[in-house]
């Protein structure tokens, strides 16, 4: 009997908290918002399964949690080693930044910069929408976070998931988690979020504009853009090397045209294989006990905000080059400027669409589209550079 | 932590500068990606006057010009053994009718 307490003890049920079972709920629901309205899945699959493995009681003694890294401990006069849980060794991907860059070289291998290279003033769509990631830092700092901890919330604002981790991993590694889990929700939550403000910012007229069809762009002009691009942005923003790098690099896989299998990996097996370490890990590191506290809520809060600021950024800002424009922008188009790829993209051609059916905006939202992710990057360099706990 | 903390004056101005800063700063690299692809066209244009495209691309011929012209010579092979085989066949029957031979 003695044996079947000592087992007892052992299990989950014994030592599952209020909190775990919250987060497991939380893990489930992801899973269900994933398969049964579609958002999301390749990211909300594997946190919300990663979120379930991370709240299930690990046992006193055994390596399981992904917070059990590999460490020396002193055991009377020994000095021994403990190596860490398997989880812990996926999640150093996580903490050490390494995922972002390489997810970033799958996400240039998958992009055409045709529509923003035929259309380049819808570029300046993408900067606009950076404003929510500034303003966040900023309002972050007044609820009492730390400058480096500002910094990380408010790249959620960016609305790219890898960067908000790549930044966050640098600078506030103990807000990790709440950041990836805040960034990916509301990146799942786009056709929700941004709707009701582009509405509420637009009029139906401005609804209703037509944007001429994008020209034809010469292969050359393709192979030069990701050089120049590169050069020109990290020689501002020198932080943003990593993740403009590995960006650029895969679009210059993608269109010299002669390294057809690497594109091809980075945008299929490769791209895959790290979101589903990053999600798994990142839903796993949720646990409850470092999860459920107050500065978590606060960056749901702020992070909702930084993406509403965002949508707005872009859409006033399409409105106020309308004013000097003679071939106007359908402000809606601006909405784009988070670099939430594809998805902000298609929400602009669902509301246009809601107006006027024969209206397609989809390649012209993809433009500010993929300037955001560029934007972001150079926030993200720009905040990791003047934040870092060096300076 | 403390919610709503009242911040002092320098963190303020300090988090102020930041976030303008890094604005004007993303605000600036856009632009200058915005010129350059703008003016890519014009200055492929002034190269390609100097430095015309050469069509040969490290020996792979990615042009389809090329490729027309390998696939046309292909066709052409086809249809002159075509024509090589129906002579081929004529002559064959000419021959073994009587009288043919001779006429040749």
């Amino acid at each position: 009997m003695d044996i079947f307490f000592e087992f007892l003890k052992t299990t989950g049920f014994w030592s599952l908290t209020f909190g775990n079972i919250v987060m497991i709920l939380i893990g489930i629901a992801f899973i269900m918002l994933a398969i049964r309205k579609d958002y999301e899945p390749l990211l909300l699959v594997p946190i919300g399964m990663g979120a379930i493995i991370g709240n299930i009681p690990v046992i006193q003694g055994m390596s399981l949690s992904v917070y059990d890294e590999a460490k020396w401990i002193l055991e009377g006069n020994e000095i021994k080693y403990q190596s860490g849980s398997v989880l812990s060794y996926l999640y150093f991907g996580v903490r050490q930044g390494i995922y972002p860059p390489l997810i970033f070289l799958g996400i240039g291998a998958m992009t055409d910069f045709s529509t923003m290279l035929s259309n380049p003033k819808l570029i300046l769509l993408g900067a606009a929408a950076q404003i929510g990631v500034f303003l966040t830092f900023f309002g972050a700092l007044f609820l009492g976070f730390t400058f480096e901890e500002s910094g990380a919330i408010g790249i959620i604002g960016g609305a790219d998931g890898p960067t908000a981790i790549f930044l966050s991993a640098k600078l506030a590694p103990h807000l990790l988690g709440a950041i990836a889990i805040a960034a990916y929700s509301y990146m799942a939550l786009v056709p929700v979020i941004q709707p009701p403000i582009m509405k509420l910012l637009t009029t139906r007229q401005e609804r209703l504009i037509r944007m001429k069809p994008p020209r034809r762009v010469s292969q050359r002009e393709k192979m030069i853009f990701p050089v120049v691009a590169f050069l020109i942005s990290t020689l501002v923003a020198p932080g943003a090397i990593v993740l403009l790098g590995m960006l650029f690099f895969g679009n210059l896989l993608k269109e010299s045209l002669v390294t057809e299998r690497l594109a091809n990996t980075a945008r299929t097996a490769l791209i895959d294989i790290v979101t589903i370490l990053l999600g798994v890990t990142v839903g796993a590191s949720t646990q409850a006990s470092t999860f459920l506290q107050r500065e978590s809520l606060l960056i749901f809060g702020l992070g909702a905000l930084s993406f509403a600021v965002a949508t707005a950024g872009g859409v006033l800002f399409a409105k106020f080059m309308n004013l000097f424009l003679t071939e106007k922008i359908n402000p809606l188009v601006g909405a784009a400027g988070v670099s939430a790829v594809p998805d902000s993209a298609r929400v602009v051609q669902m509301m246009g669409q809601q107006e006027d059916p024969h209206n397609f905006l989809l390649m012209h939202a993809m433009a500010p589209n993929v300037a955001g992710v560029i934007g972001s990057a150079i926030a993200a360099g720009v905040l990791w550079s003047v934040l870092a706990p060096a300076n | 932590m403390q919610m709503f903390v009242m911040i002092d004056a320098s963190t303020a101005a300090r988090g102020f500068s930041i976030a303008l800063t890094g604005l004007v700063i993303v605000f600036a690299v856009l632009i200058l990606i915005c010129t350059f692809i703008a003016s890519l066209p014009r200055v492929l244009e002034i190269v390609a006057r100097i430095l015309p495209e050469v069509s040969e691309h490290h020996g792979l011929v990615p042009l389809e010009t090329n490729s027309h012209d390998v696939s046309a010579d292909e066709d052409e092979k086809a249809i002159l053994a075509g024509i090589g085989f129906v002579l081929h066949a004529e002559f064959q029957k000419a021959g073994s009718r009587p009288g043919v031979a001779s006429e040749r």
